[in-house]
């Protein structure tokens, strides 16, 4: 059980060519200073000149720095996830396992990488603690249980990430997983912390700073630590050792050996093909599936969809997680039928552009239900849920239809967005961060608007200020406009994606 | 001479597949063993098997002696295996690729370098030494394959299907590199759908039909149990009718054919002395100028012991 160092080397340098490498390094950074700017702004409109003293300036650093440990939490398992599934793509597993390496050199070799580069995304927190230092938000211990902490949640965070490529026939698939894996740490230290105090243990902590991570450090002895950081310790070895354990199996997976998939899919896709554009939408379709799409096994399946429902548990959260694997898994796909050619047949039918697009477009539609069916069941989760909500059925009628615009919206976008050429696969997540960074804020600009003026419709203000004068025309009018929105904007998507189809795979228009 | 692959009733079943069943051949040390079969047949199964990348159901493999499935750790130093699609990582350099590999089979440091630069040589790359893998043809990549794979110095080389995708000219370097292994002592495993090459290449052809073998052994012989028949091309001077009647009537003749330039002659399965044909020939004053043996092609043979062919 050594550190095969050549493979950290050599994983360290590929991810250094990578363009997103230098998007996680300075993306953080960036989000976080436009926070600061944004909020300077926000302050100095509504005339609270900011004038803090030096303890909230340093407690504002400390949020800056959380945002910075939140982001690269979520960015480094997603580098973890495409080291192994990389190494299955490009068919490489096997020879590494044939030179004099075992599963252990790999693996860990693997995810030392993955967590020596997420270390290296926390340093871009440095001058906000260096900040948050001189003027004494902090003191070296909570920063130093901040430090331990965050470690020890990314020691668990890569190894899951590792273990998850490791399973996973592609990266996109390990994402999902990993995040089922996070997002049930996540609800059961909660839990836990919840009700530590009610079991009268001292269990305080368990590794949840990372999420509370102003107050949550601060003051905290040691020993309270401990519990969190040895169930992280725990989860990660686990996630190791079964990595190394079924890696040798993973060389026989070979990706283009089941090509059944394929056939019995476009012929279950009946029902939706009996327009004109059925042959085109049903090419579309095996193509994508070909792709990526199609290779999941009932196991993995089931799988992916508890990681999706999970997620979803964290409402708006989770339909952002949702979006972003649904723009993920398209731009990779995409990229990959690009560079194996499978685009060819698609563009060189003798189609119109907007026909071509609608054609593709339904046809990804088709590959992509399993997230459609996943929203579905979401709604059906909080319409139970909504039961003990007053205003429950007002949330759902007016959530409902905006969402499933918005899932069309997202659908149509990523098509688009997988047409741009990329030269690496992990750009993809950049088009992924880019949308959700537009939508959130997106979201929090009514909200700060509505802050500032009072009175605005936004969704909350519809379902909890029914007093205050929404008028079910009101109401209306707001989903109306919300709707007409999101389809005029994947209507828009549909009609350029033929012409950008057949351009990037290198045909002129017709 | 010593065994360097055995392989005793080796069976490998995908799903309903049968992808391997009981094949057991030998291959002899220093030998270059061509392997072919038609698309589907188990080649790259077998292969894979040999290079301890999948168990075999049932059977037994071994290489240098060494079992590949209970000692695999004792099988990898040993050998060079080439897979049908050769991976590489795209974002590296040629030569950042060459020298991973080479850490990977713990090459010591100060060797690295100059054992790099030998494969890269040997294999025709030094100009691309610093170039992209991402940006090199399929044919620089099948090249870069085999400069990867001869890294770690491996006594046996099994090699699945090196030459597709090489021009003729990389074909013909291919098979002098292939050529010197083989006379540096190492054992080759090549597996191949160009028979022309395997056939001035190998000494030894074993030919896989559905996951069974049926031919194992010298080209030599494969080509003599294709042959059905003898055919015997003459060319005369003139007068190329009036000889095929002639000999029709001497006898001992299956069938004759008459062309422009030349006289087929066909005799029974088995003649081994024709001489009679040119004495009939010469007897009745036709003016000979070659009498020919129609040579069978490895293609034939192939087709013959396939089942393909007629
Ligand atoms: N991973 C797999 N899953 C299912 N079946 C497979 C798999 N790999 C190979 N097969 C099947 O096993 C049989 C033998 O395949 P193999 O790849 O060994 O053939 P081959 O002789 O190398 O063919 P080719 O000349 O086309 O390379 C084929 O019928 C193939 O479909
Ligand atoms: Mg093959």
């Amino acid at each position: 059980m050594t550190i095969h160092l050549p493979i950290v080397w050599n994983e360290l340098l590929r991810l250094g060519r990578r363009r997103i490498t230098y998007i996680n390094r300075t993306g953080p950074l960036l989000i976080a200073l436009a926070f600061l700017s944004f909020a300077m702004a926000i302050s100095w409109y509504t005339d609270e000149i900011f004038t803090p003293s030096p303890e909230t300036f340093g407690s504002f650093m400390m949020f800056l720095v959380a945002i910075i440990e939140v982001l690269t939490g979520f960015s480094a398992p997603m580098v973890a996830c495409a080291t192994l599934t990389d190494e299955k793509d490009e068919n490489t597993l096997g020879l590494l396992l044939m030179a004099d390496l075992r599963g252990w050199d790999v693996v860990l070799a693997k995810f030392v990488s993955v967590f020596l580069l997420s270390e290296m995304l926390l340093l871009s927190a440095m001058p906000f603690i260096g900040f948050a230092m001189i003027f004494g938000g902090v003191d070296l211990h909570t920063v130093g249980m901040h430090a331990a902490m965050m470690t020890s949640f990314l020691i668990m965070a890569c190894a899951a990430g590792t273990y998850f490529s490791a399973v996973s026939p592609q990266s996109g698939l390990a994402v999902t997983q990993t995040a089922l894996l996070l997002g049930l740490w996540f609800v059961g230290t909660s839990y836990v912390d919840y009700n530590s105090a009610a079991w009268g243990l001292p269990i305080g902590q368990p590794a949840l700073g990372v999420l509370t991570p102003i107050w949550g450090a601060s003051g905290i002895p040691l020993a309270q630590m401990l519990p969190g950081v040895f169930l992280n310790m725990i989860i990660a070895a686990a996630c190791l050792f079964e990595a190394v354990r079924i890696l040798p199996r993973q060389i026989h997976a070979r990706a283009d050996a089941p090509r059944t998939a394929k056939v019995r899919g476009s012929e279950r896709g009946r029902r939706w093909a009996r327009r004109s554009s059925e042959p085109l939408a049903k090419l579309a379709a095996s193509s994508l599936r070909s792709m990526g799409f199609s290779r999941r096994s009932i196991p993995m399946r089931i799988l992916a969809f508890l990681g999706l429902l999970t997620i979803l548990m964290f409402p708006v959260a989770g339909l952002f997680m949702l979006w972003i694997l649904v723009f993920r898994e398209t731009i990779l796909a995409l990229k990959k039928a690009r560079e194996q050619g499978a685009l060819d047949d698609l563009v060189l039918v003798p189609v119109s552009d907007e026909a071509l697009g609608v054609a593709f477009w339904r046809g990804h539609t088709c590959a992509t239900r399993m997230y459609f069916a996943a929203i579905v069941i979401w709604f059906a989760f909080y319409a139970w849920f909504m039961q003990f909500d007053r205003n429950g059925v007002r949330m759902l009628l007016i959530f409902l239809p905006i969402t499933i615009a918005a899932h069309i919206n997202v659908t149509a976008l990523s098509c688009v967005a997988g047409t741009a050429r990329f030269r690496y696969g992990m750009t993809g997540s950049l088009w992924a961060y880019l949308f959700v960074g537009g939508a959130v804020i997106g979201l929090l600009m009514p909200l700060y608007v509505e802050y500032l003026i009072g009175m605005f419709p936004t969704t909350r203000n519809l379902v909890y200020r029914t007093g205050a004068g929404y008028t079910v025309l009101a109401i209306a009018v707001y989903i109306g406009v919300n709707v007409l929105g999101h389809l005029a904007s994947a209507l828009l998507a549909v009609r350029c994606l033929g012409g950008r189809l057949r351009r990037c795979a290198g045909l002129q228009g017709t | 001479m010593s065994v360097a692959i055995s392989i005793r009733h080796l069976c490998k079943k995908y799903r309903n597949v049968n992808a391997v069943q009981d094949l057991s051949f030998d291959v002899h040390e220093g030998d270059i063993y061509g392997f072919l079969g038609p698309n589907g047949a188990g080649k790259t199964t077998t292969m894979r098997i040999l290079a301890t990348l999948l168990r075999p159901d049932s059977g037994e493999a071994h290489v240098m002696g060494h079992n590949v499935v209970t000692h695999p750790h004792a099988v990898r130093p040993l050998i060079g295996y080439m897979p049908d699609s050769s991976g590489a990582y795209r974002d590296m350099l040629v030569v950042e690729y060459l020298e991973f590999f080479a850490a990977a089979y713990r090459v010591p440091i100060d060797r690295r370098r100059r054992v790099v630069d030998d494969c890269i040589e040997l294999t025709g790359l030094v100009d691309k030494r610093d170039a992209l893998i991402e940006g090199l043809s399929r044919g620089m990549r099948q090249r870069l394959g085999l400069a990867r794979c001869l890294i770690n110095d491996p006594q046996v080389l099994i090699l699945d299907e090196p030459a597709s995708g090489l021009d003729p000219r990389a074909r013909i370097e291919v098979q002098e590199i292939l050529r010197a292994l083989g006379a540096m002592g190492k054992t080759v495993l090549i597996s191949s759908h160009i028979l022309s090459e395997l056939r001035t290449l190998c000494n030894t052809i074993g030919i896989l039909d559905g996951g069974k073998l049926v031919y194992s052994g010298s080209i030599d012989e494969a080509l003599a149990r294709a042959r059905t028949k003898l055919r015997l091309e003459i060319r005369l001077a003139d007068r190329h009718d009036e000889a095929g009647k002639m000999l029709m009537e001497t006898g001992g003749i299956v069938e004759i054919s008459v062309g422009e330039e030349i006289l087929g002659v066909e005799l029974p399965h088995g003649t081994a002395d024709f001489s009679f044909v040119a004495e009939a020939l010469v007897r009745n004053g036709f003016r000979v100028l070659t009498i020919k043996e129609e040579e069978v092609l490895l293609e034939d043979a192939f087709l013959h012991l396939t089942g393909a062919g007629a």
